[in-house]
């Protein structure tokens, strides 16, 4: 098992294995999330004081767990690539980027549209929508430090560098989780907690759940798509980039 | 080694006094800019007070720490350290030190004309001056971090912004909120204590994280 995993660092195995786990895990998504949105948005009982307007949890809760769970992930990829000096991890790192951003930008709107007609404003300056608004910016400045290193020194170095600030800056994660618990706040408290049930009916928390673990799914897929091609374009001088790369070309050919 | 390394740095501080003259000069300048953009005497309101001197100094200590280490890694020293002529560790504590006293200590000294300015109550100006001391501190640490991130890049001073403002916001909050709390007759010591350990904690860990950083981006 260890060699397994230990293949996934070599870029060459990365790209042979990543292809069967990027499909398998888009065929999951696909059916997780297809089914979440159905339950959730059409057949999951109405909020007896939202309304129909609670629909948008189906949305909302996912992309900002996602949101938080990606930036995370980033943090434990750089430690690994600073701490094992792996090359793979930083790939990674950089295809997670795109996603992580988009999945806060599509919190803090979804956040915002139920904000409406729920507490009567899009936005409050609270400790969990403020820490998730700055979760945004790292996400930003960190992409940002990922494209324009490498173009001021050699690439490796570059990564790494990023990486030191993926790691200072994960402390804020833990201060959005709590942030409800630590302060006031116009936001509600957590739906999922890991010793006891939630407060929500069945009917009502399983959609849920099922987006969650198909955002999940879908995350992993669309990173690993991500990286195979970042991958590729970084390696390209390789010989079994090449030979992938002639292979590709011969299929669309 | 120490006690070299300050005097090189206050040495060098000297012979460019334009570094801590720029830094001051912005800091009142945006203070001043704020009235002017509104009713003149609207702004006279102390929390209002607090929250402008508070996001001057921090934008004028960010930008201020924005090619802390160019010049070393232009003329060579910085390639020196690297090569063993002392721990980049200790380096980068005595270049924040000097930094902290180039930029942070006039920004602390400066902050009664500010309070004066807008009606601060001059019973809470020493437990504003100490926020502002304990915030710098952490500022720069912070900053120094963006300097090295940023060191070979061209126009460096807004992705630093960038990238540090995020970080910097807890400061933000439990600095400002001392003298909020002082000023609404609140308890100053919680918030003052968060800060405190805000700054030992970044002061602890972040040279290391610099130091590392130095070591990869002035490659």
């Amino acid at each position: 098992m260890w060699r397994w995993i230990h293949k996934w660092g070599s870029p060459k195995w990365f790209f042979q294995i990543s292809l069967p786990w990027s499909q398998a895990l888009m065929a999951i998504a696909l059916v997780m999330l297809s089914l979440g949105l159905v339950w959730g948005l059409a057949l999951a009982p109405a909020d007896y004081q939202m309304g129909q307007s609670f629909r948008i949890i189906y949305v909302h809760v996912p992309s900002a767990i996602l949101a938080q769970s990606l930036y995370v992930w980033v943090a434990i990829l750089g430690a690994i690539g600073l701490i094992w000096n792996l090359k793979i991890t930083h790939v990674l790192a950089r295809a997670v980027m795109p996603l992580g951003t988009s999945f806060v930008f599509l919190a803090l709107l979804t956040g915002g549209l139920w904000g409406m007609p729920t507490w009567g404003t899009y936005w409050q300056w609270d400790a969990r929508m403020t820490s998730t608004l700055f979760l945004l910016f790292l996400y930003l400045g960190l992409w940002a430090l990922y494209v324009l290193l490498p173009t001021a020194m050699p690439k490796q170095s570059a990564y790494k560098a990023a990486s030191i600030l993926a790691l200072v800056g994960v402390v804020n994660i833990p201060i959005i989780k709590f942030s409800v618990e630590w302060w006031n706040s116009l936001h509600q408290p957590a739906t999922f907690r890991l010793t006891e049930a939630p407060a929500m009916p069945v009917a009502m928390w399983a959609p849920l759940l099922l987006m969650v673990l198909g955002l999940y799914a879908l995350s992993g897929a669309l990173i690993l798509k991500r990286a195979r091609w970042i991958l590729l374009a970084d390696e390209h001088k390789a010989s079994w980039a090449q030979d992938e790369l002639s292979t590709l070309l011969q299929e669309k050919n | 080694m120490w006690l070299s390394l300050c005097r090189r740095e206050w040495l060098l501080s000297w012979r460019r006094p334009q570094d801590f003259a720029q830094a001051l000069i912005f800091l009142v300048l945006v203070v001043v800019i704020f009235p002017l953009a509104t009713d003149l005497n609207a702004l006279a309101e102390p929390s209002l007070a607090l929250a402008i001197l508070w996001n001057a100094s921090l934008l004028s200590l960010l930008l201020g720490c924005d090619q802390l280490f160019n010049q070393d890694r232009d003329d060579g020293y910085l390639d020196q350290v690297r090569l063993g002529a002392t721990l980049l560790v200790v380096y980068v504590v005595v270049k924040m030190v000097m930094q902290w006293l180039r930029t942070g200590l006039p920004v602390v000294l400066i902050t009664p004309l500010v309070a004066l300015m807008f009606g601060l109550p001059a019973q809470h100006w020493g437990l504003v001056m100490l926020t502002l001391a304990l915030g710098s501190l952490a500022i720069i640490v912070l900053a120094s971090l963006g300097a090295a991130l940023t060191l070979g890049l061209a126009r460096s001073g807004m992705l630093l912004a960038l990238l540090i403002l995020p970080l910097l916001v807890p400061v933000l909050i439990y600095g400002a909120g001392v003298g909020l709390a002082a000023l609404q007759a609140r308890d100053t010591l919680a918030p003052l204590a968060m800060l405190a350990a805000l700054v030992l904690f970044y002061w602890a860990l972040i040279p290391l994280a610099i130091a590392k950083v130095l070591s990869l981006t002035s490659s």
